[in-house]
């Protein structure tokens, strides 16, 4: 079961991978990130497609349908507004890459990571290095990103219980914006996903969706 | 000859004939002295009998005196129905008791002609003894015009002259002594009384012409109501941009005082503040119980509102550059779909309808990102389009898939309108020199490709291309007509130049450099308008002149004015203003009838126009000659005194034919006296007959 699982996975991947220019005329573009390190970049592989979807009918948003997969290091990374990324386990940039994402989110690009349980203890150093004049910090509940479009009054949902405790919500940001949105202990990704995928309950899948759109809102009006 | 007198001749030739006859067979009886004598006495009598049949008559003149008339001017102006007469008589009842039957002027009547006559703004002959209710407008001058003519007509000795003395023009006593010259003496009887009126008004505002939006403004209002010393009013007052207040009036002893009125205008433009008393019962005049005075609103901040269609990364980009321009303050909205409007600056909150953002109103610049006319309210439509057709605002549309379908009336305010958009590799070329947005060449060539462009139709007047593609598609185009200020950029990716892995320091240095200088341009200061119109009163009373300033820049050297009203029943009225001072001009236009007139000023320079403003007066009926009670006595002492004659009392009117100077007419008459006519006549032709018949018995004749 967990071998075809992991085929499914693959398939869906390789399938979105094909149509990185089924974007049409005005529409903008989002991708998953392909990071190195280890970690299985590809959870969670209808997360994306269906938060799109969802932002698409909810908020209005001109998005291609399939996010794209990008490289760090690849210069095609500056033709995505939002990046996504997710995992469980380890996530490394080399030096190039590094200087690559940098640019991109300094230059006006966004990154929504989302600790899928285990990324967190390889996420941070990465982010140190990735930025180290900017700390990661937690944002506060009353930031635009928990009431752009839906209003989350005590900051993140908590969607899938990895281990106790409430979510929080992080942030690398740049001249007054968010640049770089970290979301731990609250797995979006798996509310995001199809219902059938992990049977969250339907108003646990709801406030995903809520907040996935809130971030994407959050990185097109910022 | 009628045939009555050829009758006649006819018979006395007959009759001469037979006395001849006669006569002559009785020569021999009678003697010739007796013969000649009763020859004598027929020959005279049908001589006599000859004249009555041929009927002669003598022609004569002579001299006759008659009693000069009086020639009587009664005033049936509105100012007639004033009540300040004692126990609130009206002055129009006290002039009808004159005229009624067995009323004093037929006592006149019967002892010297009388001619009478009404006036206001018109002498008219009185035919009916009821005194008709005038004009609005007293003309003293044309009155007394046309009673000198009158008086040289009939030879009047005296004019009885029945008014209040109040002139619309306002006539000085000295003008009035200037119009005596060739009138008979003229009588005055002063008409009304010193009870005081009922009537509560705003004599006038003072306010600031020019004010900043956003800024107190604080004004001053003169009120008066002579019935109401001591009292205090409440004074209601509102203006165009909604605002709406009310102050205190305290009145002082005779009646007048003032109160303060303060408002922060909202938005550039003019605005028109109007105050208003409430109406005293039996106001005399409620029609001046209002006045409203135009007021010039500058902008007090440059004010950006962006919308925007949908969340996309070119707004995300824009909003961060206009964030860093300090020197704007920034509305941006985003309609997010189903979630409807949100106003993402200065506050993130919802919005029922884009015109309810923050400023709304108030833009100097709006910017439109990809919207359609389903994204945009009527309201909102209509204030975008308003405000930049009227210059008072500019407008910067943003290209995109949906922009080809933006309302019709922002788009024809475009340099050009918009076609479909499409999607491919877009590479830029210098812009042109000269160009509002230059740069350098190399700064957009060498610049990321964009990933799209809508195609436009053909530039509309006064417009340009400030950037164009490679192959020469307009990218960036501009219109400044001299009102209409607008730009088009016809791709939604400007954001590349940011987001790009080829980009560099100097792609995002181009990227600011180029919407500061389309904002720069865009909101760069207007010129001042050639000629801006004020008038310190908006409601003007009928028969009062209407006062009219106008502010010029230095080339005008000309300001025509005219004056139309809104309905097309009154004639349009022209005037030229006149220089005031230095950059100011007036003008007094005549009296209007009453309406709401449309002012227009149109400036020249070198005999071409260069600029025009407009106002709206109302015009309100009533005669500003009726706000004070009593009669104008100086102006009544003036003309009786230079005429020779004097003020009479009303009460002793029934005098007055004693204290006129008894003055005759001189005339001479031509008459015809007919000879051989009437009972003299008849009696002498009996005499001779009968003195015929008595000689002849005598003679033994009979």
């Amino acid at each position: 079961m967990r071998t075809q699982l992991r085929l499914f996975i693959c398939v869906l991947v390789v399938l979105s991978a094909w149509e990185p220019g089924a974007a049409q005329s005005g529409q903008i573009r989002v991708a998953r990130l392909k990071y190195g390190g280890g970690g299985d970049w590809y959870a969670n592989p209808t997360s994306v497609p269906r938060l799109i979807a969802e932002a698409r009918a909810r908020a209005g948003l001109d998005l291609a349908s399939q996010p794209d997969i990008v490289e760090p290091g690849s210069p095609r990374l500056f033709e995505y507004a939002v990046v996504f990324a997710t995992g469980h386990g380890r996530i490394a940039f080399d030096e190039a890459e590094r200087r690559n994402l940098r640019r991109y989110l300094l230059s006006g690009g966004f990154l929504h990571v989302d600790d899928n349980y285990g990324l967190d203890e390889y996420f941070r150093p990465e982010v140190r290095r990735l930025f180290p004049d900017k700390p990661l910090v937690e944002l506060p509940y009353s930031h635009p990103i928990y009431h752009c479009f839906y209003d989350f009054p005590r900051g993140l949902p908590k969607i899938h219980e990895h281990h106790g405790g409430p979510p929080h919500g992080y942030a690398i940001i740049h001249q007054g914006r968010v640049v770089l949105f970290y979301s731990f202990n609250t797995d979006l990704n798996d509310g995001w996903e199809a219902p059938e995928v992990h049977k969250d309950p339907p108003e646990v899948r709801e406030q995903a969706i809520r907040m996935g759109v809130n971030i994407l809102v959050y990185a097109l009006t910022h | 000859m009628g045939p009555g007198k050829l009758a006649a001749a006819g018979l006395t030739l007959v009759l001469g004939g037979w006395l001849v006859w006669v006569g002559l067979r009785r020569l021999a009886v009678l003697g010739r002295a007796r013969l000649l004598t009763l020859a004598a006495l027929r020959g005279a009598a049908v001589s006599l009998l000859a004249l009555a049949a041929v009927g002669p008559t003598w022609q004569g003149v002579r001299r006759v005196s008659t009693p000069s008339p009086i020639l009587v001017a009664i005033d049936c102006s509105a100012s007639m129905d004033l009540p300040d007469l004692e126990g609130g008589r009206r002055r129009r009842g006290a002039l009808s008791r004159l005229l009624s039957p067995g009323g004093l002027l037929e006592a006149w009547a019967a002892r010297r002609p009388v001619e009478v006559y009404r006036f206001s703004d018109l002498l008219l002959p009185l035919a009916h003894r009821e005194l008709p209710r005038g004009g609005d407008v007293t003309d003293l001058q044309v009155a007394l015009d046309q009673l000198r003519a009158e008086a040289a007509r009939s030879g009047a000795g005296a004019i009885v002259l029945l008014t209040d003395g109040m002139d619309t023009e306002g006539l000085t006593a000295a003008q009035a002594a200037h119009l005596a010259g060739g009138l008979p003496p003229v009588y005055c009887v002063p008409v009304g009384g010193r009870a005081k009126l009922a009537n509560r008004s705003i004599l006038g505002l003072s306010f600031p012409r020019r004010v900043a939006a956003g800024r107190a403004v604080a004004g001053w209002a003169a009120v008066t109501s002579p019935t109401e010393a001591g009292a205090t009013l409440a004074l209601d007052w509102r203006t165009s941009d909604g605002q709406r207040g009310r102050t205190s009036v305290r009145l002082d002893a005779s009646g007048t005082g003032g109160g303060r009125l303060s408002f922060i205008p909202s938005r550039p433009g003019r605005v028109r503040l109007e105050a208003r008393v409430a109406s005293l019962p039996g106001d005399m005049l409620p029609e001046d119980d209002a006045q409203a005075v135009l007021i010039e609103v500058a902008p007090a901040e440059r004010r950006v509102v962006y919308l925007d269609g949908h969340p996309r990364p070119e707004l995300a980009c824009l909003r961060r550059l206009l964030m860093r321009m300090g020197e704007l303050a920034v509305t941006l909205a985003v309609r997010k779909g189903a979630g409807g409007w949100w106003q993402e600056l200065p506050t993130l909150a919802r919005l029922g309808d884009p015109s309810a953002a923050h400023g709304y109103a108030s833009a100097t610049l709006y910017v439109l990102g990809d919207l359609d006319a389903g994204g945009l309210s009527s309201s909102a439509i209509e204030t975008v389009a308003r405000r930049v057709s009227s210059g008072e605002a500019a407008l910067l549309v943003l290209g995109g898939p949906r922009v080809p379908r933006l309302p019709v009336a922002v788009q024809r305010l475009l340099p050009a309108s918009v076609e479909e958009y499409t999607s491919g590799v877009v590479t830029l070329a210098a812009a042109p020199r000269g160009s509002p947005i230059e740069l350098s060449g190399r700064s957009f060539t060498s610049l990321p490709a964009l990933a799209g462009l809508n195609a436009v139709g053909p530039l509309r007047p006064a417009c340009q291309v400030a950037l164009r593609t490679a192959s020469g598609l307009p990218v960036v185009l501009l219109r400044d007509d001299g009102q209409v200020r607008s730009g088009f950029v016809a791709t939604d990716s400007l954001y590349r130049w940011l987001l790009s892995a080829s980009a560099d320091e100097a792609s995002a240095g181009t990227y600011e450099a180029l919407w500061l200088k389309l904002f720069a341009w865009l909101l760069r200061p207007r010129p001042p308008r050639p000629v801006t119109l004020f008038a310190s009163r908006l409601i003007a009373l009928a028969g009062e002149p209407v006062v009219v300033e106008a502010e010029v820049v230095g080339s005008v050297e000309a300001v025509g004015l005219e004056a139309r009203p809104e309905k097309p029943a009154a004639a349009t009225v022209k005037a030229a203003m006149s220089r005031a001072g230095p950059g100011l001009m007036t003008a007094s236009l005549p009296p209007l009838p009453p309406g709401r007139w449309l002012i227009t000023a149109r400036a020249s320079a070198r005999g071409k126009q260069v600029g025009r403003d407009e106002l709206i007066i109302e015009v309100v009926r009533q005669s500003r000659e009726t706000r004070w009670p009593g009669p104008n006595l100086p102006v009544l002492a003036a003309l009786a005194r230079a005429t020779g004659g004097r003020l009479v009392n009303y009460d002793d009117l029934p005098r007055l034919p004693d204290m006129l100077a008894r003055t005759e007419r001189g005339e001479t008459v031509s008459y015809r006296l007919p000879v051989g006519r009437g009972v003299p006549f008849a009696g002498f032709l009996m005499l001779l007959l009968l003195t015929d018949w008595l000689l002849r018995r005598r003679w033994g004749l009979v």
